[in-house]
């Protein structure tokens, strides 16, 4: 090994200018993967440093209801050992600036601020605003949106309010899940002075408490488990907020998929790489055979070398992530409030150098295994080569290729820890790959043909620049394939991105809801509704469905404490659901087992949704009972449905039989259709006599949604374009590797006649072609990725859109003209007689 | 010992067959030095290629000190060379990274145990004495592009007596030197060829080389024309 390692070292020497592109191209991928897994590492450490901050207390009981008076008399208990505790409502609602202008659905925030939050601290402008009944801080959006200013009146529910300050930092934020809206912060008595704090609403409670040091956590854990059961979860700060924490999982999976593209790109580089510089050195590799040295020893020599190459481009990889690190909390910014350590972990940087190394290796196996096919009599006879050789060749490359796909699979499933994942990235990959090569090869022969066949009628630059593709050495497949995933890629998220949401809105049935009404009590529900049917912007008015909180107790006799259920599964029995009655059988539903009851049925029923039916292994004929305000309601389950999701009301897991919630309290809700542009004007009629009804624009929420997957989209293609990079980067190598050859070609068209603006324009043209092709295989993929994905998810035909199609295929034949010229601008100035010189000896 | 039993070698490109050679049968007894001559495109090159194992003959058999090379694979006909052959090019084929010690000692490095006598002096030492003996020793860190073209193939000798090989090819030794560097390379191979005892056939348009063989082969089209004595 050591000759191995000492002829290595000595190749590589003189070969520098070469293998600076092959440490580069896995130098790009390693950088994309080490900074996504780099910054995970980051924000976990931050999550558990900053654990109690983020959650603003020692523990927290999750609930979707008050505490009850038995649930407070414990908290009071636990006080008593000096635990302190207080609790925060979060809930959303409408704020309004003033009669004219319509209201905005916020996030509302109801705490004691004297002891809320208990870790972390709350920044606002000014720093100490007074705070009272009457008085909130607010997120700067809710100003922008209202078009108001501190000092100003903000009406929550039936409370008008004064802005006393802005909130710049909010620590416990994440905590909370997906916030609709700007925020509002008040006191408790502020919040129960906007009449929001209705039975039946859809507030979050949390009760924060904060343990003196001495208390043992999992006695206080147990017993709050014992007092609340189901109806609170309890999450302590050592879980390092755990959604969060498997949120960021699978971001960091998803990416570190992206990144992976851009690793494969840089295999493909190492290859092109490694195989020019074999075939150059095909001479020395003939010597060695001659003198003795067998295909296996003379392999080593290359395979050490070319995993020194990756050695070397994985550290710079690694060194590169950590500064990509620095750019990720720039996408995130907005959703931490707490500043995110950067650390440099040993386990990412670990992983990009051995996934780094194994790239290199697997990559570099085809042209390693054809050394073994280089005959010493090549010395004497290079231009004989014999067919029969050539066969055997092949099959060894078939598997090679086969051990290359088994590579990629291994590391998409370890990157991405899921064997599910991995499996479906790899397939996904490497037929992509397969499908770009078959295309570019394809493109490349019907180019060829066309030049010759038209050569008589084209400009002889063009059919120059045409010819110099065909170049040996040129491996312009390999090129148009790395460029062309890169392009594909980043195209396909950014056409996503316009047309999944746009897709959403045209696809709901022209007759579905576009505003949901929800926080309708009994006593609004007529007045309501009167009001609702005298505007003529309202197309489609149903009855408002009543609701009743309930939360799952037993099933056929046995306690939801024994029956085993997922994970995932488990919300049916932590959730506190709207049970729901009607008459008759909802619009767009399916009945899958049982029957629907008569309307006059004396039978406490249930018709069960299909999902919750599947995941709590329901059939007719089970026996159900909920808790509801203390009280316990059973019935029978006499249906198991299918509804059209669009149709609000009707999709509730459990609708009862009317008889089945008499005399328990009920809140309703509704969703009608109204002509889009009139919704925020309906929102301030609405807002003006029932404020504390919550009325959604659908239109709003999709906004939302569209903010957030803009930011993860740009996420996504700043990660991508690691892998546009890997692709110019080989463009260049290979631009750089046929650099004698051109060397050559100019110095003989320059002997010719030719002047430089000729030679500069054919291989203009050359590189123009590459850029071109590349954008438009990759362009037309990712058209083609979107027409599919769309007719899957909505059944819906995608139009195409021609601008960014365009734009991307100018763009890529621009860097491809720019990486071309600058790796091979200096071969204009070197003279022709020095060169033909130099070529003869 | 050299037995070559009428050999046959075909070459197939996509346009065309060429039969370069048709049929050549001779005996080498050992320490024998053959020259082998004829003219350009006669298939010199490619006979001795053949008797070094480098390629297949289309048909035919090759027996080297008994063993026939003909039935023996890549990788043994490498192992081969590297025990039993020695090689010297027209143009003296050095490894350009490697200087000039570094080249001789090639062949050394790429066999199984580093040297053929395992007894004897290490490769290293046998590398520099060598090159002590071609008059390069002050040279031994100079890379080929530093050196001249007698004095490359003086590496390119030393590296082929590196392995103490029982047979020596070589192919126009002096072909890309002038006549006073030639002479100088000839003398310095016949020199360690009489005090190694090896058996040399060397493919050769020069006719001072051929005086001073043992035996001279004339191939013409691919057959020999002549096989005399000197």
């Amino acid at each position: 090994m050591k000759f191995a390692f000492r002829m290595a070292f000595l190749d590589a020497k003189a070969s520098r200018g070469r293998f600076a592109f092959v440490i580069l191209a896995i130098a790009a991928g390693v950088a994309a993967l080490a900074g996504v897994k780099g910054f995970s590492e980051s924000v976990r450490y931050t999550l558990f440093k900053e654990a109690r901050t983020l959650m603003g207390a020692d523990l927290m009981i999750r609930m979707n209801a008050i505490p009850t008076e038995r649930e407070s008399a414990f908290l009071n208990t636990l006080s008593q050992q000096g635990i302190d505790f207080t609790l925060v409502t979060e809930t959303v609602s409408m704020a309004s600036g003033g009669a004219k202008s319509p209201p905005v659905l916020s996030s509302i925030k109801a705490a004691d601020l004297a002891k809320y939050p208990f870790y972390g601290v709350l920044e606002f402008e000014p720093r100490s605003p007074a705070m009272d009944a009457d008085s909130v801080i607010v997120s700067d959006d809710l100003l922008f949106r209202l078009g108001l200013q501190v000092g100003s009146s903000v009406k929550v529910g039936a409370h008008e309010f004064r802005i006393v300050g802005i909130t710049r930092k909010e620590p416990d934020r994440m905590t909370t899940g997906f916030t609709l809206g700007p925020r509002v912060l008040m006191t408790r008595e502020g919040y129960e002075r906007t009449g929001l704090n209705v039975y039946g609403s859809r507030a979050t409670q949390r009760i924060l408490l904060k343990l003196p040091a001495t208390t043992d956590v999992e006695v206080v854990r147990s017993e709050i488990r014992d007092t609340f059961r189901r109806r609170g979860r309890v999450i302590d700060y050592t879980q390092a907020n755990p959604t969060l924490s498997r949120n960021m999982d699978r971001a960091a999976s998803f990416l570190s998929m992206v990144s992976l593209i851009a690793l494969i790109v840089g295999g493909v580089g190492v290859a092109t790489s490694i195989e020019s510089h074999i075939r150059q050195r095909m001479d020395h590799i003939a010597i060695m055979k001659c003198l003795g040295g067998r295909s296996r020893r003379v392999m080593q020599v290359y395979a050490v070398q070319a995993l020194m190459l990756g050695l070397a481009g994985s550290l710079i990889g690694v060194a590169m992530g950590f500064i990509a690190q620095a750019v990720f909390p720039r996408f995130l910014a907005g959703y931490f409030d707490v500043q995110i350590d950067l650390v440099l972990s040993w386990k990412p940087a670990v992983q990009g150098i051995a996934v780094g190394l194994l790239t290199t290796l697997l990559f570099t196996l085809p042209p390693l295994l054809s050394i073994a096919s280089i005959r010493p009599a090549l010395i004497f006879r290079r231009d004989m080569q014999e067919a029969t050789q050539r066969h055997s060749g092949r099959l060894v490359q078939l598997l090679a290729v086969l051990v290359i796909a088994a590579g990629i699979w291994f590391i998409a499933v370890w990157m991405s820890n899921s064997v599910r994942i991995g499996s479906y990235f790899a397939a996904g990959l490497i037929v992509s790959i397969a499908v770009l090569a078959g295309i570019a090869k394809g493109a490349l022969l019907l180019l060829r043909y066309t030049v010759r066949r038209f050569s008589a009628r084209m400009s002889p630059v063009v059919r120059q620049g045409v010819a110099n593709l065909y170049r040996p050495g040129a491996h312009v497949t390999a090129i148009l394939v790395a460029l062309g995933v890169g392009v594909m890629f980043t195209l396909t998220i950014q056409l996503l991105q316009t047309s999944l949401l746009e897709q959403l809105r045209f696809s709901a049935p022209p007759d579905s809801p576009n505003v949901f009404l929800i926080n309708v009590t009994t006593a609004d529900k007529d007045g309501l509704w009167e009001l609702l049917r005298s505007q003529k912007t309202v197309m489609d008015l149903p009855a408002a469905s009543p609701a009743v909180a309930g939360q799952l107790s037993e099933i056929n006799g046995t306690s939801v404490d024994q029956i085993q259920l997922s994970e995932g599964e488990q919300r049916y029995f932590r959730t506190q659901f709207a049970l729901s009655w009607s008459e008759a059988i909802p619009k767009s539903t399916e009945i899958l087992a049982g029957s629907w009851w008569p309307a006059d049925t004396s039978e406490s029923l249930v018709s069960v949704e299909e999902s919750a039916a599947d995941a709590l292994k329901l059939n007719v004929g089970d026996e159900l009972q909920w808790s509801v305000q203390g009280r316990e309601l059973s019935a029978r389950v006499a249906s198991i449905r299918r509804t059209d999701a669009a149709r609000v009301g009707a999709n509730n897991q459990f609708i009862l039989s009317p008889v089945a919630l008499k005399g328990f309290p009920v809140i309703y809700f509704g969703a009608i259709r109204a002509v889009p542009a009139s919704v925020p004007d309906l929102q301030r009629i609405v807002f003006e006599k029932f404020p504390t009804v919550t009325v959604v624009n659908a239109a709003d929420v999709l906004d939302i949604i569209q903010s957030v997957v803009d930011r993860i989209s740009l996420t996504v293609r700043f990660l991508a374009a690691f892998s546009i990079a890997g692709g110019v980067i080989i463009l260049a190598s290979a631009v750089a590797g046929t650099r004698y050859r051109r060397m050559r070609e100019v110095a003989i068209l320059k002997t010719v006649g030719a002047t430089r603006s000729r030679i500069v324009r054919i291989f203009s043209i050359e590189f123009l072609i590459i850029g071109l092709t590349a954008g438009l295989i990759g362009a037309a993929l990712a058209t083609a990725f979107s027409i599919i994905l769309i007719d899957r998810l909505f059944h819906s035909w995608y139009a195409v859109d021609w601008i960014p199609i365009t734009s991307s295929t100018l763009f890529t034949a621009v860097i491809a003209i720019a990486a071309g010229w600058a790796a091979s601008f200096r071969i204009l100035g070197q003279k022709p007689l020095e060169v033909l010189r130099q070529a003869e000896n | 010992m050299i037995s070559v039993k009428n050999i046959v070698k075909t070459i197939e490109t996509p346009t065309h067959r060429v039969e370069i050679l048709k049929g050549i049968s001779f005996e080498v007894p050992a320490s024998q030095i053959v020259a082998i001559t004829g003219a350009s495109g006669s298939g010199k090159s490619t006979l001795l290629g053949l008797l070094a194992g480098l390629d297949w003959p289309t048909s035919g058999a090759i027996h080297l000190d008994g063993i026939d090379i003909t039935q023996l694979n890549e990788d043994e006909l490498a192992v081969l060379r590297g025990k039993k052959i020695g090689f010297v090019f027209q143009a003296y084929q050095l490894i350009p990274t490697l200087n000039a010690l570094e080249n001789v000692l090639l062949p050394a490095e790429l066999s199984a145990n580093g040297h053929h006598d395992s007894a004897s002096v290490p490769p290293f030492e046998r590398a520099r004495r060598l090159l002590e003996s071609v008059g390069l020793s002050e040279r031994a860190d100079h890379y080929p592009a530093q050196l001249s073209g007698g004095e490359q193939q003086r590496v390119g000798i030393a590296r082929a007596f590196m392995m103490q090989p029982s047979i020596l090819l070589a192919d126009e030794p002096t072909g890309n030197l002038d006549s006073r560097n030639g002479e100088h390379v000839l003398e310095l191979m016949l020199k360690l060829n009489r005090e190694q005892g090896t058996t040399l056939v060397l493919v050769t348009h020069d006719h001072h080389l051929t005086e001073r063989a043992d035996r001279r082969i004339v191939l013409r089209d691919g057959q020999i024309v002549s096989d005399e004595l000197l």
